[in-house]
Parts: C-alpha cells; sequence; structure tokens
C-alpha cells in the first residue's frame, strides 16, 4: 500500500485515490465496470458520519459516493475507506492499480477580481467586529506578525508603513543577500499581508490589524522546498515574531512539521494555519495539526465555503480541523502596482485570525499563547446553518474575545 | 532499519530519494529536526553545537562529509546536501527527530479557490 494511502487511513479513516483500469477494458464494458467500482467509494462527508458514529446528524447527506472517471486517461479518483479499499483490491480483473491521489494538487485558474476600494470597513473586518476593538484603541500597534508567503509589494500604500523585516530564501534555506526591496513573487503574499495589518486607505479599511507590523519572507515561489519555509521560519523567530500567518501547507497528514508547530508554542509563538481549500473530508499539514489554530472560509451570510477543507480526526484532542472559520469568499484587499482585488480562500481567512490575535496581544502583552487562542475559541459562535463538521467552534467574535482575554487575566 | 533508526521519523520521499541515489558521488538534500526536550527549550547556540557534534560524529563514522549545511538555531533543526551514506547515517543517530526531503513533489501552496 502507498505511504500516502496509509497515512491518510490511519490519520482520518478514508483516503483519496486513483484507481487505474486495464488498458484491455473495451469501450462497451467501461459504463458497467465504473457502475460496479464506485460502489467501493465512500462520500467524504459520510465517511466523516462514520467515524463521528453519529449518523443522524447527517440524514440530509447525499448518499452518493464522489468518484470522478477520467475517461482519457482511463482512471477512476476518490475517497475509499479500508474496506472499499480491500474491495478494490480484489477486481484484478479490472483494476491495473491503486496509487495514493496525487500529492501535487493541481493549481486550480486564479480567477481573483480587481476591484475598488467602496466600503468604509471591509466585511470580514466588520463580520468579527474589529471596530469594537479599535474604538478601545487597540489596533495591534508593538505586535509583530510573522507572514511566511509568496513576500509583499512593500510599494504599495496599504503596506509601506507595515513592513518591518523582509526576506528572501534560497532553496536551502539560506537569505538571500543583499536582502531585496519588499516585493511579491506573485500577488498572494500582498493579498493576505494587508489583511494582517493594511493600512486604512482613504479612510478605508481592509486590515484587521492597522497598527501591527509584518516580517514577511517569501518562501513559496521557485519549487516546493522545505528548508526555504524552514529558513523563513528561522529567521522570523528569531526577529520576535508573536503569531506566525501561513496561508501554505501540504495536502492531507504530513507529520513532519509537527515538531517545529510544538516548537513554535513553546516559544510562545501562535501558529495560525490555513486549513486548505479541497472542500469536505480534506485539510492540509500543518494546518491539521491540533497544536495549530487552523482557519477555514466562511462567506457573508456565515455559510461555510464550499471549498473550504475540513475533516475529522481519529485524536481526542481537538478532533476536527478546522478549529474555527473566518471571512474567506469576496475578500478584498491590496495586489501588487497599488491595486486591489477580490479573492477566495482559507488563505484569505487566515490572516484575519492573526489580526485578531495581534490586537488581542496588544491588549495584554504578557498574554500566554494558549491564553490568546482560548480567547479566540471562547468567543466563536456556531451561526445559523454552520455544520460543526465543516466550521469547527465556528466564527470568532473581537470583543468577545477580547472580553474573554482580559477576564482570563483577572 | 536499525532499532535506533526506526525511533526517527522519516519523510517516505526522502527514504525514495535516498534509494534512487546509489552513489555516493551523488547528493540528497535533507532537513533535519533535532530531538528537544518538551519541558526545556535549547538555545541557539546550544542547537548550533549539537548539530556540529552530530555532523562530526557522522563525519568520522562515515569517512565523508556534507556538502552544505544550514543550521536553523531558533527552530531546533537543520538542511543539508550530502552523499546518501552520511544521511542513511545521520538517521541512526540519537539527537535527531525526524527527517523530510527537502525537494517536495508535495504542493504547498494552497490555490487560491476564486
Amino acid at each position: 500500500m502507498s505511504a500516502q494511502i496509509s497515512q491518510d487511513l490511519r490519520a482520518s479513516g478514508i483516503a483519496r485515490v486513483i484507481v487505474i483500469l486495464k488498458t484491455t477494458i473495451v469501450e462497451k464494458d467501461v459504463r458497467k465496470i465504473r457502475s460496479d467500482l464506485e460502489k467501493h467509494f465512500v462520500s467524504s462527508k459520510l465517511s466523516q458520519a462514520t467515524a463521528l458514529a453519529t449518523s443522524s446528524m447527517y440524514k440530509g447527506v447525499s448518499t452518493a459516493p464522489a468518484v470522478r472517471y477520467y475517461p482519457n486517461l482511463g482512471i477512476m479518483m476518490g475517497t475509499v475507506n479500508s474496506e472499499g479499499l480491500s474491495a478494490l483490491r480484489t477486481q484484478k480483473d479490472v483494476v491495473a492499480d491503486i496509487s495514493g491521489a496525487p500529492p501535487i494538487s493541481l493549481i486550480r485558474p486564479t480567477q481573483a477580481r480587481t476591484a475598488k476600494l467602496t466600503q468604509k470597513i471591509a466585511w470580514g473586518i466588520a463580520a468579527l467586529e474589529v471596530p469594537a476593538i479599535w474604538e478601545q484603541g487597540y489596533t495591534g500597534k508593538g505586535v509583530l506578525v510573522g507572514h511566511l508567503d509568496t513576500g509583499v509589494d512593500g510599494s504599495h500604500p496599504a503596506l509601506k508603513d507595515a513592513i518591518s523585516d523582509f526576506a528572501e530564501f534560497n532553496g536551502m534555506g539560506w537569505e538571500v543577500k543583499p536582502s531585496p526591496k519588499p516585493y511579491d513573487s506573485d500577488e498572494h503574499g500582498t493579498h493576505t499581508a494587508a489583511i494582517i495589518a493594511g493600512r486604512a486607505i482613504r479612510g478605508k479599511a481592509i486590515g484587521v490589524a492597522p497598527g501591527a507590523l509584518l516580517a514577511s519572507a517569501i518562501v513559496i515561489e521557485g519549487g516546493e522546498v522545505i528548508a526555504r519555509v524552514l529558513g523563513g521560519m528561522d529567521w522570523a523567530v528569531g526577529k520576535g515574531i508573536q503569531i506566525l500567518n501561513m496561508s501554505l501547507g501540504f495536502r492531507g497528514w504530513w507529520q513532519d512539521f509537527l515538531p517545529l508547530t510544538r516548537l513554535l508554542r513553546q516559544r510562545n509563538i501562535l501558529p495560525v494555519f490555513a486549513v486548505g481549500n479541497e472542500g469536505p473530508g480534506t485539510s492540509r499539514s500543518p494546518g491539521n495539526y491540533w497544536q495549530a489554530l487552523s482557519v477555514g472560509a466562511c462567506d457573508r451570510k456565515y455559510n461555510v465555503a464550499d471549498f473550504s477543507s475540513s475533516q475529522r480526526f481519529k485524536r481526542k484532542k481537538d478532533p476536527i480541523a478546522p478549529d474555527i472559520v473566518a471571512p474567506g469568499v469576496d475578500i478584498i484587499s491590496a495586489c501588487p502596482k497599488n491595486r486591489y482585488r477580490l479573492m477566495d480562500g482559507t488563505s484569505m481567512a487566515t490572516p484575519h485570525i492573526s489580526g485578531l490575535a495581534a490586537l488581542l496581544w496588544e491588549a495584554k502583552p504578557n498574554a500566554t499563547v494558549n491564553q490568546i487562542e482560548r480567547a479566540i475559541f471562547d468567543s466563536c459562535r456556531i451561526e445559523k446553518g454552520m455544520d460543526i463538521e465543516r466550521a469547527g467552534r465556528g466564527i470568532p467574535n473581537a470583543p468577545r474575545a477580547l472580553a474573554a482575554l482580559l477576564k482570563s487575566s483577572a | 532499519m536499525s532499532k535506533r533508526q526506526a525511533r526517527v521519523k522519516t519523510d517516505p520521499e526522502l527514504i525514495k530519494q535516498l534509494d534512487q541515489t546509489a552513489s555516493n558521488e551523488d547528493l540528497v538534500e535533507a532537513v533535519f529536526t533535532l530531538r528537544l526536550s518538551t519541558k526545556q527549550l535549547l538555545a541557539p547556540m546550544q542547537v548550533e553545537e549539537v548539530t556540529q557534534k552530530v555532523l562530526h560524529r557522522v563525519s568520522q563514522q562515515v569517512g565523508i562529509d556534507a556538502k552544505e549545511v544550514n543550521i536553523f538555531r531558533n527552530i531546533g533543526a537543520f538542511v543539508i546536501s550530502a552523499p546518501p551514506s552520511f544521511i542513511r547515517e545521520l538517521l541512526s543517530e540519537p539527537e535527531i527527530a525526524s527527517a523530510i526531503a527537502n525537494q517536495q513533489p508535495k504542493q504547498i501552496r494552497i490555490p487560491t479557490a476564486k
């Protein structure tokens, strides 16, 4: 069995697999063979319900297994549990091979839309009721947030005063010298950075913590190289960050960032990680560790976004990823070249929470990472229509989180 | 795999890369995390010292050096570029907690949903 399938089955009871059909199958038999094989797949959402053993919660859920057939490739891709996998293995007449779903997920077309700043306060900030905390004088001032992404456009008016430190790392994790001026190798990093700490432009607010500073590094451009991310992480920790925002992660369960995530907490740094954009029954590491504060995405009606990943794990502590959800649909933020764009994703939801944590840490500078996290969790509410399997604890609320934190310090 | 090796959480991708690199002429890049105490954090200088000590020990055992080393002092980890025999030996050292292939086929960036 592939290592990826084993890992996924152990972690969540289900695994994404590719079933390669034998090339000797003739066209007229394909429909029946597909129909026979589909029985062995499970719906990713139902498999969560099975794990929960609370099937009554899922009466309305379709039982149709989510299997996709790729006729030009002669493969089927879907989710199986152990029994389904065993059954598929017995179909030796028609199945040539079974492998883990490709570790490299396709980059879906980015349809970020150019936008103009029209709202006085971006909807995501309003949804968290952040302005109520601003009115008390908290803007994240004095808090340094680590931001590991595609970089940040330091010339953008919303960000030029928000960047404390900037670095770029090569494939062996060495800082590129001389240090470049803050730039974005893409536009993702500028967008997420401005959600955390973007300054208001002409009175229009896009950043949750407009007084916070960023230690931002380019770590995910030009190949998937672990040392690049670790180089950035090491550098950011050395700069004295209190929060680490990473809108990145490996698809599935990947335990290798676990010791580092633990270490961040030991250093009193809050790891705020995106859970992924692959929908129910999926998640990304390190966002799916219980040691991380993982964030899914919701829209302005508080519905969990269809794309937002969620997964239940076989562990007692914090079995559901994400921990919470935050605004992640139609999020306006900065883009390079002095532009603004609307983007969707858990990458956009995550910096809302990093910004909120910055506000809280300004309010209580000697708070522990556990106190900050607990205050955010305690402020969460499951809104009408939210499924806890998809939303975790629900959506946080800034004034409630501040009150919870100040109470905990009493 | 020895009993000592079995304690190290090793990324399957690194095993694959080691298996595919038969010759010591070729190099493999790997990231290692140190086995840290859950109660007491190592200071950056201690991370440096522990790492150098382990690498020196492995160099003596296999008779070759790592080609390149970068120590991440603040997070208790390091990356090396070294021949496969060096990395295999490093996997058996007690100070090592986990090992990951530096070059990953997986995509770490989360695609934007829209």
